[in-house]
């Protein structure tokens, strides 16, 4: 009789080694979980073997993971600062193409800033105030993953959290917050983000005085210098405006999913055992539909990083002397034609960075679906002789 | 009929207080504004304090919210509301500019994504698999992912050169029936004005399409596939029915959801033509907001706001009337 066995390239055997590592891992923490699971884990691997299947899934992990490194360590990375401009050192550096190569003086004004006397060469070239694009690309890209996570984070927790409870009670609550969502969703979400990001800013400005503290922590996070700090309050308002127009998206996703799951046997079996409603609502609706939740919620961090470089493009979102990509492109493009360094290159960025997202998914969706994941699971398996599987 | 009659009363019922809350909403970010509105308007610091007491007196400003509220929904909806910034008529002057630039543009991209949408996703499910279907698939993913306010600035110096796009101005025809410039141009055969208003279009449209077609080319593929595995597909096929037949057949089931997409689109697209408009310097309605939120003249905003959420629901109530249409199982 023939039996199957699993055909592993190198990036299943990778993924089935991080799974047992975090199997093995929770088991330790909590004693019988690995045979508990079992099922799930099978289902785990076999979900990577999908994603491993997909080139393009695969083109865009490894682009997320570039933008993520560019991201995390972008600014220890970079050059000089976002905010040095050299044009005051040497005059070539204004609007200066390319691969230029400057020789820096040795000047006090020069060694003040933070730049070595010598040469410097300009990777991307640089803008009007002589700052280095790459370095300035660099320190956006932080700029732009912070916003995205936590716009969707928070955007999509808040609309997970109402849609749920819409679906789940039915009834007046759901008429109630299905009302309210329409009302949001009745005018197009950017100009509500326009309209809030522009008069945000001041009432937070007012509000960092009164608690330096946060914009210490959102300077860290953000890799803004201290002298910038006020600056910040225009990035923040840019995440609460976004904030607003995030959630009713999701919540009329999972309310739609949450109606069809709440019809299943287990759930009416939960309720008669009586669990409670929020554990009913968190471990038995939730995890059956977080699938496509999830593959729409990667695929929305590339939309989040559009839509912020969008409204900073507008002139509403990063103020000036702060490094983002949207506002790279809006300060450039008075240079256009002459400096078409300053709008390729964040463009580039952006859409590699959007794409990668998109890419990935793309493929996550394919991964979670379970029609796919049969599918792929007769190509992984070959059948072989008896004897040969037991080798194996 | 009964049922669409039923559903109709009921969804003019919630069209009220949906076109209200979505007011509100802009009208509460707009009031929370620190400082003297009064003041900014009438020129800052050095404002005269007869002008600053006449714009308080004119726009109830020591009132309430709620009054102020409702006193500038009287003053919208009666069509007398004036900008205090720039002292015009903002009823006037939101439709003039929604008519004649922002609707055209909108309703040309639409065009344009569902002439180049659908028929690529349709050609993309039917070639799965091949390399057809991977280069529409990456068509799609590249139009939704590209920032079209760095590609704009690309493609216009590339096409400029050529003669290829028109950037200034906007021209208008003498003539006036409905007041949207190229419908009135078709219904006289004004072949020559529709030539212009192309030439000046055709980029910001597509532009402004660009993510629109990758969305629809997207449903449209998916839809397409679950509907061809239907078993009247197999009977159609075992019956000998010509292919572009049972692929008429299997396209009018899988519209339903690309329309709901199309209709919710539509909103988007308004809301996407103030990027569009302030690139190639058209005088339309997203780049007239943009300017009143940077003048903080909140009424014209409000207004601006009024108008989008109309066209917006009214969108949706008739894509919602038109699922009976192509799919007579839909009950109301």
């Amino acid at each position: 009789m023939p039996e199957y066995v699993y055909v592993k390239n190198p990036l299943d055997k990778l993924s089935d080694a991080i799974i047992d590592a975090y199997a093995s891992f929770m088991d330790k923490v909590k004693p019988g979980w690995k045979s508990k699971n079992r099922g799930r884990i099978e289902e785990w691997k076999l979900m990577f073997y999908t994603l491993n299947r997909s080139p393009l899934g695969i083109a865009g992990a490894v682009l997320v993971a570039f933008f993520i490194f560019l991201a995390i360590f972008g600014p220890y990375l970079a050059p000089l600062s976002y905010r040095t401009g050299l044009v005051l050192c040497d005059l070539k550096a204004r609007l200066a193409p390319p691969g230029t190569v400057i020789t820096i003086p040795h000047k006090d004004y020069c060694i003040r800033m933070g730049v070595h006397p010598g040469k410097f060469k300009f990777l991307l070239g640089s803008d009007n105030y002589g700052r280095d694009l790459w370095s300035r690309i660099l320190y956006g890209a932080r700029t732009s993953l912070l916003v995205s996570i936590l716009v969707v984070s928070i955007g999509s927790g808040i609309g997970i959290i109402l849609g749920l409870i819409s679906g789940y009670y039915g009834g007046i609550v759901d008429e109630v917050i299905m009302r309210i969502t329409d009302m949001f969703l009745a005018f197009p979400g950017l100009i509500l983000a326009m309209a809030l990001s522009a008069t945000l800013p001041y009432a937070i400005q007012g509000w960092f005085k009164r608690h330096m503290e946060i914009a210490e922590i959102l300077g860290y996070l953000f890799a803004v210098k201290r002298i910038d700090y006020p600056a910040l309050a225009s990035l923040l308002s840019v995440i609460i405006a976004l904030w607003a127009v995030w959630w009713p998206g999701y919540t009329r996703l999972v309310r739609g999913s949450a109606l069809s799951v709440r019809e299943n046997t287990y759930v009416e079996a939960a309720k008669a055992l009586g669990v409670s409603d929020l554990s009913i609502m968190l471990k038995h609706i939730l995890p059956n539909m977080i699938g496509p939740i999830l593959a729409y919620i990667t695929m929305d961090l590339g939309g989040a990083i559009l839509t912020e470089a969008a409204l900073s493009f507008l002139g509403l979102g990063a103020v000036p002397p702060l490094a983002d990509w949207g506002r790279i492109i809006y300060d450039g493009s008075q240079y256009f034609p002459y400096a078409w360094w300053l709008v390729a290159f964040p463009t580039l960025f952006i859409f590699l960075t959007v794409f990668g997202f998109n890419l990935l998914g793309d493929a996550l969706r394919d991964a979670f679906d379970p029609r796919t994941r049969r599918s792929i699971e007769f190509k992984v398996k070959k059948i072989v002789a008896k004897e040969e599987a037991q080798e194996a | 009929m009964a049922e669409l009659k039923k559903f109709l009363i009921r969804r003019l019922l919630t069209f009220v207080p949906t076109l209200i809350g979505a007011t509100f909403i802009v009208f509460i970010i707009a009031v929370m504004i620190p400082g003297n509105p009064a003041q900014l308007w009438a020129g800052g610091i050095k404002a005269s304090k007869q002008t600053v007491e006449l714009l308080i007196k004119e726009y109830h400003l020591n009132s309430p919210w709620y009054v102020q509220y409702y006193y500038f929904m009287k003053n919208i909806l009666s069509g007398k509301a004036i900008s205090p910034v720039t002292n015009t008529n903002i009823w006037k002057s939101i439709t003039t500019r929604l008519l004649q630039v922002t609707l055209p543009l909108t309703l040309f991209s639409f065009i344009l994504i569902v002439a180049i949408g659908i028929p690529l996703g349709v050609l993309s499910a039917i070639k799965r698999n091949t390399w057809i279907d991977n280069v529409a698939r990456a068509f799609a993913l590249i139009g939704i992912s590209t920032p079209i306010f760095g590609i704009a600035y690309i493609l216009i110096f590339w096409l400029q050169p050529h003669g290829l796009v028109a950037l200034a101005g906007m021209p208008l025809p003498k003539y006036k029936i409905t007041g949207i410039p190229p419908i009135d141009a078709l219904l006289k055969c004004d072949c020559h004005y529709l030539l212009i208003f192309v030439k000046r279009m055709w980029l910001p449209a597509f532009l402004l399409a660009l993510a629109g077609i990758g969305v629809i080319t997207r449903v449209t593929r998916n839809s397409f596939l679950d509907a061809m595995s239907s078993e009247y597909v197999v009977f159609m096929e075992a019956r000998g029915f010509p292919k572009r037949r049972i692929y008429m057949h299997i396209l009018k089931n899988s519209l339903t959801p690309v329309i709901t997409i199309l209709g919710l689109m539509f909103g988007g697209l308004l809301a996407g033509a103030p990027i569009i408009e302030t690139i190639f310097g058209l005088p339309g309605l997203g780049r007239y907001l943009l300017q009143a939120i940077y003048n903080f003249d909140y009424l014209t905003l409000v207004a601006g706001v009024f108008f989008v959420a109309i066209i917006y629901i009214t969108v949706n109530l008739l894509v919602d009337i038109l699922y009976g249409v192509i799919d007579p199982r839909v009950r109301y």
